[in-house]
């Protein structure tokens, strides 16, 4: 089928391609269906599109490329939702980017990442509800660079 | 707004199967137990409101990515043959 995006035109996807969030994504009522397309050969970062809207696009990105260690456990009602068999089904987690005018200052969603049963094909956006993360963790070191030094904002 | 007055112990039922007690009330803090099918999630709500904040702010950044996705496609996956 054809899905319409802002960012490429019009894209060719196949309905196995699309995966289905059964529940409400916070701040995207009534957006179900999205598709996963990678920005680049072996980039860390994909486009997370909406098949309805073509304006409803994010970036999300393979977290353990800049947070090592960075862990969730999944809670049963999730578990139950996503029709995970524990050992069996391939996860797929990624986490939302908010990329402002300086690049450099380009965050992750570690609080509420989306989690994707890859062979069901079914997601859900998780909220960690019992850990210290934000939804603003930056993805590059903030301290290297001398000539972009912030001078007033406080590292998260 | 339906407002009810409940005292502790006491519930309210809301549908055939959300049932949601008043568990302990100390000073201004009430603690809720909520009974309810698995489906139905439930959040704090200042908790919700910043992750639909955050989603919204990240869409809006994409809208505006410009040359800022050339600097992003540059960046690769940590190479295995490294």
């Amino acid at each position: 089928m054809q899905i319409q995006t802002a960012l490429f035109g019009d894209l060719t996807i196949k309905d196995t391609d699309i995966i289905t969030f059964p529940d409400a994504i916070p701040g995207f009522s009534g957006e179900h269906e999205f598709v996963l397309i990678p920005l680049d050969d072996d980039s860390p970062f994909f486009y997370f599109q909406s098949v309805k809207t073509k304006e409803l696009c994010l970036i999300i990105t393979d977290p353990f490329t800049f947070f090592t260690d960075y862990e969730i456990k999944l809670d049963e009602e999730s578990i139950q939702k996503l029709e995970i068999i524990e050992g069996k089904t391939n996860i797929a987690l990624y986490s939302i980017l908010t990329i402002p005018e300086e690049f450099k200052k380009t965050t992750a969603n570690l609080l509420a990442p989306i989690v994707i049963n890859a062979d069901k094909k079914i997601g859900l956006q998780f909220i960690a509800q019992n850990y210290d993360y934000n939804t603003k963790h930056f993805i590059f070191p903030q301290n290297q660079s001398e000539e972009i030094k912030p001078a007033t904002r406080k590292g998260l | 707004m339906l407002v009810l007055s409940r005292k502790k112990g006491e519930s309210i039922i809301i549908g055939e199967n959300i049932e949601i007690t008043i568990v302990e009330i100390q000073g201004d803090v009430i603690r809720l137990g909520i009974e309810a099918p698995r489906e139905i999630s439930i959040y704090r709500q200042e908790l919700w409101e910043e992750i639909k904040k955050s989603n919204q702010e990240a869409t809006q950044t994409v809208e505006k990515l410009g040359d800022k996705l050339d600097l992003l496609k540059e960046i690769k996956r940590p190479a295995k043959n490294e």
